[in-house]
C-alpha cells in the first residue's frame, strides 16, 4: 500500500486558481486533519482524489493506482462530501443497502447501530432529513464502509455538540477498531485538534504545512504576560502573532522557548493549534 | 469496471417507472373497451399505436437517467465509463423487456378487439402474403430498436443539457424550436421554395424503408442503430468529462 498520493496537481474556476502544483501524500493508517480558510481548495482536492472533479494538471494515485476515471483505486476511497450525491428520494436504508452493493465490504449491522446511536430513522427519506441528520448519515455511511481511505469533508455541520462529541469518540473507536486513513477536512480545528495526528494546511491553493500534530504544535510556543515583559522578550524572535487583552499581551513564537530570560509576569504554553492556524493563513 | 451492481441499479431505476407506465396503459385500455363495449356499442372501433406510448415513455426514461445516476455513482466510487457501459447494456434489457410485453399485450389486445400496431400500420403491404411469424420477428426487431434508440436520444439530450450552463440551456431551448419551426421554413419559403422540407421528407421515408426498390423495414432498424450509436457516442463523449456540480 502507497496512500494516495497527489503529484502537482493544478485546478482553475475560470481565472481563480483552486489548486497550485499541490504535491502531498496520505499515507494509511493515519487521521489527516486538512485545514484551509474557506475557498483555500481544501474541497477542491478531496474531490480531485474521487474523481468528481478534474484536474488541470497532475495525477493522484491510490495504492499506485491512477485514481482517475478507475473504478478499482476508487473502491478503495469514501468521500463524505458537503453536497447530498444521493437522490433525494430514497430512503436511508435503501442507500446502505446500494453502498454494500457498491462497496462489497459495508457493515450494515454497524451501520444499523450507529443509526440507533444517533436517533437516525433508516425508514426516513433523505429529502425529509434537517442537514444535522443528513450530515449523520453520511457520517454513518462513511464509518460503515471499511473503505481503506475515508475522505470527511466538513462533517459536523449542522450537528449539534453532543452528536459532534458522539461523532469523535466514534471515529476514534472506529479507528482503534479498525485501522485505515481518515482525512478530515473541517473549520472546527479546536474540536479536531484532540483526534488528528498529522496536519495539511492548505492557503491560497497551495499546501503551507503538511506534517504531524505534534512536530507543528513543538515547533513554536505561547508566551503570556504583562505587554512590556513580552516587548522586550519577543525582540529579535520569530513571532506569528500576537493578542492583545487590556495590558495583556500574548505572543506566538516559533522556536524553543528562552527561559533564561527572567521575568516573573511571563508564562510559557504549548501553541494553540486554532491560533497557529489563525497565524498562518491570515493574508 | 464494477459493471454487476452499476446494471442493477441502473435496472432497478427502471422498473418502477416501468410498472406505473404499464398499470396506467392497462388502465387505459380498460377504460376504452368499456366505453367502447358498454357505451359506443360500436363494432369497428379499435385500439391501435399503443406502442407509440412506449417510445414516448423511453425518451422520458432517457432524459431522468442520467444526474441522479451519475452522483450516486461517484459517490459510490464508480466511473463515467461504468456509468455508460450499465446505462447501455440496461437500455437494452429494458428495450427487449418492454418489446416483449408490448408484444404480448397486443397479442392479447387482439382477442378483445381489432388492434394494429403503428408496424402495422406503416407496412402492411409488404406482409400481405408472408407468414404471420416473419411479421411478428421483422415487428419485435423494428420496435426493439426503435426503443433503443429513443432511450439512447433522451439519455443524449440529458448529458448535453448536464454539460452546458444556464445561458447555453436558455439557447438551445430556444434557439432550436425556433430554427425548425420558423427560420428553417421561412428560409424554405422564401429562398429554397421547399426544396429543404422536400429533402428532409424524402430523407425521412428512405429511413422509414420505403424507397423505389420496394418497402424495406429493416432501413429503419438500420437507422435506429445509427442513431443509438451517434446519440451514445456523443454521450459518451459528454459524460466523459463531466464533473460534480455542487
Amino acid at each position: 500500500m502507497n496512500g494516495i498520493e497527489v503529484k502537482a496537481v493544478s485546478k482553475s474556476f475560470q481565472h481563480v486558481k483552486a489548486l497550485n502544483s499541490v504535491t502531498l501524500t496520505f499515507k494509511e493508517n493515519k487521521i489527516y486533519g486538512l485545514l484551509g480558510r474557506n475557498g483555500a481548495g481544501k474541497s477542491t482536492l478531496l474531490n480531485i482524489i474521487t474523481n468528481r472533479l478534474f484536474s488541470d494538471s497532475g495525477t493522484v494515485l491510490v495504492d499506485g493506482e491512477r485514481a482517475s476515471e478507475n473504478d478499482t483505486a476508487q473502491q478503495k476511497i469514501f468521500l463524505m462530501s458537503e453536497a447530498t450525491l444521493y437522490p433525494d428520494t430514497m430512503r436511508v436504508s435503501d442507500a446502505f443497502n446500494w453502498t454494500k452493493e457498491f462497496y462489497g465490504f459495508f457493515d450494515s449491522g454497524y451501520a444499523e447501530s450507529l443509526c440507533k446511536e444517533f436517533g437516525l430513522s433508516p425508514k426516513k427519506k433523505i429529502k425529509e432529513l434537517s442537514t444535522g441528520y443528513r450530515s449523520i448519515f453520511k457520517i454513518v455511511t462513511a464509518l460503515s464502509v471499511n473503505a481503506p481511505y475515508i475522505l470527511l469533508d466538513e462533517p459536523v455541520l449542522g450537528l449539534d455538540a453532543n452528536h459532534r462529541d458522539l461523532f469523535y469518540k466514534l471515529l476514534l473507536k472506529n479507528y482503534a477498531d479498525n485501522p485505515r486513513t481518515f482525512v478530515i477536512s473541517t473549520h472546527l480545528i479546536e474540536e479536531v485538534s484532540s483526534v488528528i495526528e498529522d496536519i495539511v494546511i492548505i492557503k491560497e491553493g497551495e499546501i503551507i504545512k503538511n506534517q504531524s500534530c505534534e512536530e507543528l504544535l513543538k515547533a513554536g510556543y505561547t508566551v503570556t504576560g504583562a505587554a512590556s515583559d513580552i516587548d522586550r522578550y519577543t525582540a529579535g524572535k520569530n513571532v506569528i502573532g500576537v493578542d492583545v487583552l487590556g495590558g495583556l499581551k500574548s505572543a506566538y513564537i516559533l522556536g524553543e522557548p528562552d527561559k533564561s530570560v527572567s521575568s516573573g509576569s511571563l508564562e510559557f504554553s504549548r501553541l494553540d493549534l486554532q491560533r497557529l492556524f489563525i497565524q498562518l493563513t491570515n493574508s | 469496471m464494477n459493471l454487476k451492481p452499476a446494471i442493477k441499479y441502473q435496472l432497478r431505476d427502471f422498473v418502477k417507472g416501468v410498472g406505473i407506465f404499464y398499470l396506467v396503459i392497462y388502465l387505459i385500455i380498460l377504460f376504452l373497451y368499456v366505453l367502447v363495449a358498454v357505451q359506443i356499442n360500436d363494432s369497428d372501433s379499435n385500439i391501435s399505436g399503443l406502442e407509440t406510448a412506449t417510445f414516448i415513455f423511453l425518451f422520458v426514461a432517457g432524459l431522468n437517467s442520467f444526474k441522479n445516476t451519475f452522483k450516486l455513482f461517484l459517490q459510490n466510487g464508480l466511473s463515467r465509463k461504468t456509468l455508460f457501459v450499465s446505462f447501455s447494456i440496461a437500455a437494452l434489457a429494458i428495450a427487449f423487456f418492454m418489446d416483449v410485453v408490448d408484444s404480448i399485450n397486443h397479442l392479447l389486445l387482439q382477442v378483445i378487439m381489432p388492434s394494429q400496431s403503428i408496424f402495422d400500420q406503416i407496412y402492411s403491404v409488404k406482409y400481405v402474403s408472408q407468414p404471420s411469424y416473419v411479421r411478428f420477428f421483422d415487428k419485435f426487431v423494428w420496435f426493439l430498436f426503435l426503443y433503443v434508440a429513443m432511450l439512447f436520444l433522451g439519455y443524449f439530450v440529458t448529458s448535453l443539457y448536464y454539460r452546458m450552463n444556464k445561458w447555453q440551456k436558455l439557447a438551445i431551448s430556444i434557439g432550436v424550436p425556433v430554427f425548425l419551426f420558423m427560420i428553417l421554413p421561412l428560409i424554405d419559403t422564401v429562398l429554397t421554395h421547399g426544396a429543404i422540407f422536400t429533402a428532409i421528407q424524402n430523407f425521412l421515408i428512405f429511413a422509414m424503408g420505403f424507397s423505389s426498390g420496394g418497402i424495406n423495414p429493416y432501413i429503419f432498424v438500420l437507422t435506429c442503430i445509427v442513431s443509438s450509436v451517434i446519440f451514445g457516442g456523443l454521450s459518451l463523449l459528454l459524460g466523459r468529462r463531466a464533473m460534480i456540480k455542487e
